[in-house]
């Protein structure tokens, strides 16, 4: 007994012996560390923290809504539209080369008369792009001219949409962007033949 | 003469005051430990002070007493801009206080008021991680601290601690006094347009 009780003092006193030691090398070892090296308990997100703007005291801007863009695209949502089937036209004329000079009035309708059409030689393909055209209609958002060149035998131009003398429609406050969306219904086309821009 | 031989008293270690020693000891440790980390603490807890620029908010809190505050949001601009729109013959400072007088009209809070909003910017913080808010807090110099305190702890208890705040020293005064408060269309960082009230003292 006397024995055992020796044994477990002994035990007792070499565990303190070797804790006071453990913390005390810790203590040392932490202080020695530079500041930025030492590391957080990982359950503390203190680290994560975003460092917040500083304020200002200057002036103030408040955040407003956000100012929804408008799109300037033909109006999918109509149903009397009438598409275009690039193969289709290709078949029937591969080396059509006609320009529309289309005018866009405030409600996004499409006029041209014939002064307006370039089609010589391609009569068939001029008529199925005519009678497509008269049918588009635009979303309201810019007024003005807009030209469309179908040429067939190109190679990355086979369409060109010359959309520079569009103008925003004088309804539609300054401070909303109006962005150009798709600008045409023709289907089969890949994107690559389409150039959209100014004075081709 | 005999002497007594002088008998060594066998040394024997206590150990009720070795264990009190310890204890003493570990909580020295962890104390000073603590005191160790709390630089460390400092470092992440960054606050940020005021600087001399233009302070951009989504939202801000004018308080004018312990229970009447003045909030301006986003929706403050439409209100800039109707009034813009319909009394823009006025005079530029006939414009602004009627511009002033329509916005502490609309603007003008209690306390439960302004708990109420704030509960509703949570909602809408808590819903989306993504989406930042930075409350701008103004406050009179005579107001005493716990009142900012208690609009700071509302405003901070967020599920993806995505309301910030600056605390800056002002009062209602400065804004009725501002030089112009108008609204201004600008580019915000991911592109999109804002029409922004600007208040420029």
């Amino acid at each position: 007994m006397i024995a055992m009780k020796f044994g477990l003092r002994k035990i007792i006193i070499i565990l303190a012996a070797i804790f006071l030691l453990g913390v005390v090398a810790r203590e040392v070892w932490l202080l020695s560390l530079p500041v930025q090296e030492v590391v957080m308990p990982p359950e503390s997100n203190e680290d994560k923290m975003e460092i917040p703007p500083r304020p200002g005291v200057q002036g103030i801007m408040i955040s407003g809504p956000r100012i929804q863009p408008l799109y300037f695209t033909i109006d999918l949502t109509r149903s009397d539209l009438q598409n275009l089937n690039w193969k289709r036209l290709e078949r029937m004329d591969p080396w059509a080369d006609i320009k529309v000079k289309c005018k866009l009035d405030e409600k996004g309708r499409i006029f041209f008369s014939q002064e307006d059409i370039q089609m010589e030689g391609h009569p068939e393909a001029g008529l199925m792009i005519q009678q497509a055209l008269r049918t588009w209609r635009f979303t309201p958002y810019k007024t003005g001219e807009i030209l469309f060149w179908f040429n067939m035998p190109s190679k990355g131009r086979k369409l060109m949409i010359d959309i520079s003398r569009l103008n925003r429609s004088p309804f539609i406050p300054e401070y909303v962007p109006v962005y150009n969306g798709r600008l045409h219904y023709i289907e089969d086309i890949s994107p690559a033949d389409i150039q959209i821009g100014s004075h081709f | 003469m005999a002497f007594r031989k002088l008998k060594r008293q066998e040394e024997k270690i206590e150990l009720v005051s070795l264990i009190d020693m310890i204890f003493i000891l570990l909580v020295f440790f962890l104390v000073t430990s603590y005191v160790i980390k709390l630089p460390l603490q400092e470092r992440s807890v960054y606050i940020p002070t005021p600087e001399n620029v233009l302070g951009r908010a989504q939202i801000m809190i004018q308080i004018i007493h312990d229970d009447r505050f003045f909030w301006l949001d986003e929706n403050a601009a439409n209100v800039v801009e109707q009034i813009e729109s319909d009394y823009g013959y006025f005079s530029e400072k006939k414009l602004q206080d009627q511009v002033l007088s329509a916005l502490m009209n609309r603007n003008m809070m209690d306390y439960s008021q302004m708990a109420e909003k704030i509960a509703l910017l949570k909602e809408r913080a808590n819903a989306d991680p993504n989406v930042k808010y930075f409350v701008l807090i103004r406050c009179p110099n005579e107001i005493p601290y716990a009142v900012i305190l208690e609009v700071i702890s509302e405003l901070t208890d967020t599920r993806f601690r995505n309301i910030q705040y600056g605390c800056v020293a002002g009062s209602l005064r400065d804004i009725q006094n501002a030089s112009q408060i108008t609204t201004i269309y600008e580019t915000d960082e991911q592109g999109g347009r804002r029409k922004n009230i600007r208040i420029t003292f």
